[in-house]
């Protein structure tokens, strides 16, 4: 298990948390080398089956990174990510998928050290949870 | 994928290019192992690594590559999008790349700057750029939504910030409506007795005179035929979006209706009310607020005389200011600093020095703070005057038989004190005018944690959102000079806009699919901006209509829609997937 290298997605909305994470990038912060970001306009213009898709194509884990709440660049597009993501935890719970491989957080433009943080953590706890099992299977 | 694209090989011709960004990126990826990777792709025309893509040279080398492969795709590993993607993406599309084909993968700020490890660096960025692949080929061409806008301005609040704004607007010939809530102009600035840093008149800023010749004055405002004043009134309804918002206003003698251009947001900040905090003993009548003081001046420079208590009309002989009441303390008022309150305090408190020189004035201070040019000369002016300053915080002030207390505490002497006063004045900080979240709710703006108007860059404070600018107190506490900085400011933005008639904006908007729409109507109801409408699709039923001016692009309609007919355009589903594909292709090994 020692040579598991979890591959994750990360969402991130384009004015807090892709900003978070390049702040991360010009500060040098260094992290686990696992999370590729895919850059989305607001955490909620992703899609459920965005996530759905990766995880049956044996990504490990998917960070949904947004702006904090009462920060959103569109006044409350964060308030509906954080009522989908734990809908969407659930719905995978009961398929059989370990919701702790989704997790939904805030970094703001100005949290280099968090998004920093919030990678490092999660690449962890994925590396505590395994491979993912939809890898060999991948539909 | 889309077929369309597929289909075309000479549409899906793809120019791939590679920065080093002068070894910044070289030192951490290995660049040529990508492209070795990348180059046997179907799609791939040509990969080209070079030293600085965002240097002049390295522009020439783009166009020089565009013009000699002719691809009509382009993806570009380099830093942040953010950070110069414009600059790399304009020299492409000068050689005919539409410049919605156009990807720049981040491998600077996101790869190599935060992985020390060459290989493992290596092989996300070649993850990324396989996924940035992917997805320009799903990517259609797009122009620019070109908004045009009205020649015609509205300013809310006039104060002395929207005085200013108006001026400068009519000047450049355009109209201005000023709406005002009260029944004159001039706002909280015309109210004062004296202002920082002349330590005179403040309506010296309303009139003509020689200290204050270039701040707005009321008669001109009056005056111009190009600016329109409604005094009384209040907004009831805005409608439409950038470049043309239709206003209804409600005015003394009935409703007023107007289109306009741009928005000034001008609605200025009130005073903290100290009646919350029972330690202050706010309802003695002796215990007064600054603005309360000001009348007092006001009155006396009226009546002549010298300055009279409310309580009995006695002459104070000891006065305690008190500062920092409502802010820098979240449990009592707000956070944040009001930045007027130091000055003001000491200019009030200079003038009664002048005007009763037998008195003792005490300033009860945490720090002093006055971060203009001129404070550190007007305080050391009122410590030579006689003004007592007091470093600590007040505990309470009650009364007893009659009298008034301030129990204090210096904290450079580090002794309690208990000082008997026949006033105390409550140096209040600003907030946000009252129904100004109204205003804020209306325009779409977003408000600080402060509940203040946010800037959209904190950096750059006359930064527009669509169309709309606020500018003076709205923004946040501030003096009268710098109320009318910003309100300059505010105004050369929306006259270059409006001068220009017609702005650019990228096409990042939602899409209804007419053939997928059922008209259920749930992106009407979780749409912020009022962008979608629900119009007849002529066979009986209804469906979605996106206003493209309106649509901000955020998607929240794509993800409410469960018939996936709302798109955005550049991040429609396929786009997306295709971006998930391409990472999990290369990263999901």
């Amino acid at each position: 298990m020692t040579d598991f290298k979890p591959s994750i997605l990360a969402f991130c909305c384009n004015w807090c948390s892709y900003a978070g994470a390049d702040l991360a990038g010009v500060s040098r912060l260094q992290m686990p080398p696992n999370v590729h970001v895919i850059r989305v306009m607001c955490s909620a213009s992703v899609k459920p089956e965005y996530v759905i898709k990766a995880v049956t194509q044996g990504i490990d884990g998917v960070l949904v990174l947004g702006c904090h709440i009462g920060d959103c660049h569109y006044l409350t597009g964060n308030h509906r990510t954080a009522k989908r993501i734990p809908l969407l935890q659930k719905i995978l719970d009961e398929a059989g998928i370990d919701s702790r491989r989704i997790k939904l957080d805030w970094v703001s433009a100005a949290e280099g050290e968090k998004y920093q943080k919030v990678v490092t953590e999660f690449v962890e706890e994925i590396r505590r949870l395994g491979p993912n099992p939809l890898r060999e299977v991948r539909f | 994928m889309a077929d369309n694209t597929d289909n075309d090989s000479a549409k899906s011709s793809i120019g791939l290019y590679l920065c080093r960004c002068n070894g910044e990126i070289s030192k951490y990826i290995d660049l040529d192992r990508i492209a070795d990777n990348l180059k046997s792709i179907e799609n791939v025309k040509v990969v080209g690594i070079h030293d600085a893509l965002c240097s002049r040279e390295g522009q020439t080398f783009l166009k020089e590559e565009k013009e000699k492969h002719g691809f009509e795709r382009a993806v570009i590993g380099a830093c942040s999008p953010n950070i110069q993607g414009i600059i790399v993406g304009k020299a492409l599309e000068e050689k005919g790349l539409n410049k919605y084909l156009f990807e720049q993968v981040n491998i600077r700020e996101q790869c190599a700057w935060v992985h020390p490890d060459i290989d493992k660096a290596t092989a996300k960025a070649l993850a990324l750029i396989n996924g940035g692949l992917r997805r320009v080929l799903t990517l259609e061409p797009m122009e620019d939504v070109e908004i045009s806008i009205l020649p015609s301005a509205l300013v809310i609040g006039g104060g002395v910030t929207g005085m200013q704004a108006a001026l400068d607007i009519a000047a450049a010939g355009f109209k201005v409506y000023l709406l005002e809530r009260t029944e004159e102009l001039g706002g909280r600035a015309y109210k004062l007795s004296m202002t920082f840093p002349t330590h005179n008149c403040g309506i010296c800023c309303m009139q003509y005179c020689k200290e204050c010749v270039f701040t707005p004055k009321i008669e001109d405002v009056l005056q111009d035929e190009k600016i329109e004043v409604m005094l009384n009134s209040e907004i009831e309804s805005i409608e439409g979006g950038f470049g043309n918002r239709h206003i209804t206003v409600k005015a003394p003698d009935g409703p007023r209706e107007f289109d306009v251009g741009t928005i000034i947001v001008a609605t200025g900040s009130k005073t903290f009310d100290p009646s919350d905090l029972p330690e202050l003993n706010y309802s003695s009548p002796d215990v007064i607020t600054t603005v309360e003081l000001e009348q007092l001046i006001v009155k006396q420079r009226e009546k002549g005389g010298s300055i009279e208590r409310p309580s009995d009309g006695k002459v104070p002989k000891t006065i305690n200011f008190i500062q920092c009441v409502g802010s820098r303390d979240r449990a009592k008022g707000n956070l944040h600093c009001s930045l007027v309150c130091c000055t003001y305090a000491i200019g009030q408190a200079r003038e009664l020095v002048k005007l009763i020189p037998d008195a003792t004035v005490y300033i009860h201070y945490i720090d002093l703070r006055g971060p203009y040019r001129g404070f550190e000369e007007f305080y050391d002016a009122a410590k030579q005057e006689g003004v007592q300053f007091v470093r600590g915080r007040i505990s309470k002030i009650y009364s007893t038989g009659g009298k008034l207390f301030v129990r204090a505490e210096d904290t450079d002497a580090g002794a309690l004190l208990e000082i008997e006063s026949d006033l105390v004045v409550l140096s209040v900080g600003q907030e946000p005018a009252q129904g100004s979240e109204k205003i804020v709710e209306m325009l779409h703006l977003q408000t600080d944690i402060d509940e203040f108007i946010k800037d959209i860059n904190p950096m750059f404070p006359p930064e527009f959102r669509r169309g709309i600018y606020a500018a003076g107190c709205a923004q946040g506490p501030k003096g009268i000079r710098y109320s009318i900085d910003d309100a300059k400011s505010a105004a050369s933005e929306v006259i270059r806009l409006m001068r220009d008639g017609t702005v650019k904006m990228p096409r990042i908007t939602a899409k209804a699919d007419e053939f997928r729409c059922r008209g259920c109507g749930r992106c009407v109801d979780v749409c912020q901006f009022d962008a979608i409408t629900l119009i007849e699709d002529g066979k009986g039923g209804q469906i979605a209509k996106v206003d493209e001016v309106r649509c901000e692009g955020c998607g929240t309609c794509t993800v409410a829609c469960c018939n996936k007919a709302m798109t955005i355009i550049g991040y429609a589903i396929p786009q997306v997937i295709a971006n998930v594909m391409g990472l999990v292709e290369e990263a999901g090994q």
